[in-house]
């Protein structure tokens, strides 16, 4: 499968890689910045344009070299906006998979990547187990719980977004959503 | 393509398991023998036909043979199918189970069996096995098992459980987490959505039949 990967997902992570290294100084002084208060958004939320992401982790990996990621966006705006693309300084390869209506059959256990991700006005999706998940392939290092994965995420109107998923033991309860 | 294949076989899947009551709202569906979970004292979805504990046998994570059928006899018993590289489902199924399991008293928690079979048996050798799933089981007394075998070994042992037969290298496969009674029954199983507490639920009702 992996083999058959569509090229326009290998292209758009390899675009983002080449962006990602840019952005990264970008974030790297400045920490994302906290959804006030006020907001009606997750407390734990970080934003940008219009679009909130909030809940991120990453369970520690089972499996040497793959992970997912998973986390909730929500797109409080009155236009939609499509994430494109995802990267991860944490990985090589960083593709969306199995978002349910994104792909057929992703309620299954099926494991296909997911093309860009339209996220409508008031709409929240919530990547969790069966559901959703940002995989990371080829990691760059073992990840231990407590650390931080950086994920960077690209919306087409409202930009990119570092999100932050700490990692989280095997055993532990998922802190979003199902846990399955 | 292959991969369009399987994308269409499992859209026509995804709709009977959608079908099978997950969310516990969808009325009983007729053709794929399941109820809806709201008709049943399980918080899991339920079969109209209870299933039958499966026969197969295949190779353990120390490289034993496993009788599937003689060593689960009459023990309530996990059945999931699965591969080691997955990263979202597969993991997060068996760390649920362990959950579920840790919810119980001990007296109980160490009758149940836990069994995995891989579906990727190319990649998924005894020692993958092993190490896969020491990161779930550390802290309980009965291990959980391992299973590979054959390419053909592991599509029967799919086909006498009653799941979907997987395919793309075993990435596509079933996600229904099958739960045998120790009367050899299965009439609960668990899909995408549900909980440790749902299993936590259901686990003294199964054992007690």
């Amino acid at each position: 499968m992996r083999a058959a990967r569509p090229a326009y997902v290998a292209a758009a992570v390899a675009l983002l890689l080449g962006v990602a290294g840019l952005v990264w100084g970008a974030f790297s002084s400045d920490t994302p910045a906290a959804v006030a208060s006020a907001d009606p958004g997750p407390v734990d939320g970080v934003r940008i344009g219009d679009i909130t992401v909030s809940g991120a982790y990453v369970r520690q990996p089972a499996s040497p070299g793959v992970v997912a990621a998973y986390l909730t966006i929500t797109n409080g705006g009155k236009e939609p906006d499509t994430l494109v693309a995802v990267a991860s300084g944490a990985a090589a390869s960083t593709t969306l998979h199995d978002v349910p209506g994104a792909v057929s059959g992703s309620t299954s256990g099926e494991h296909q990547p997911t093309g860009p991700l339209t996220i409508a006005p008031g709409q929240t999706i919530a990547l969790s187990p069966g559901r959703g998940h940002i995989m990371l392939e080829k990691l760059t290092g073992p990840l231990k719980v407590g650390d931080q994965v950086s994920l960077v995420l690209t919306f087409q109107r409202s930009g990119q977004l570092l999100v932050e998923a700490p990692v989280i033991a095997i055993s532990a309860p998922a802190p979003t959503g199902g846990t399955r | 393509m292959r991969n369009r294949y399987a994308a269409g076989v499992l859209g026509v899947l995804a709709l009977s398991l959608a079908a099978c009551g997950s969310s516990a709202a969808s009325p009983p569906a007729g053709s794929s023998g399941a109820s809806s979970a709201a008709a049943s004292a399980f918080r899991g979805a339920t079969f109209v036909q209870p299933h039958p504990r499966p026969s197969f046998v295949l190779t353990d994570q120390h490289g034993k043979r496993y009788d599937f059928a003689a060593r689960t006899r009459g023990k309530a018993t996990f059945l999931f199918f699965g591969y080691t590289h997955c990263p979202d489902i597969c993991p997060t199924t068996m760390a649920d189970v362990a959950a579920a399991l840790r919810g119980l008293p001990a007296a109980q928690r160490d009758g149940v069996q836990v069994v995995f079979v891989t579906t990727d048996p190319k990649r998924d050798t005894p020692p993958v096995l092993a190490a896969w799933l020491a990161n779930f089981d550390p802290d309980l007394r009965t291990k959980f098992v391992g299973l590979t075998g054959s390419q053909a070994q592991v599509d029967a042992a799919q086909r006498g459980a009653g799941v979907q037969v997987a395919e793309d290298d075993g990435q596509t496969h079933s996600a229904q987490l099958l739960l045998y009674g120790p009367d050899d029954v299965c009439r609960v199983f668990y899909l995408v959505g549900s909980t440790v507490e749902d299993m936590r639920h259901d686990l003294p009702l199964v054992l007690e039949g």
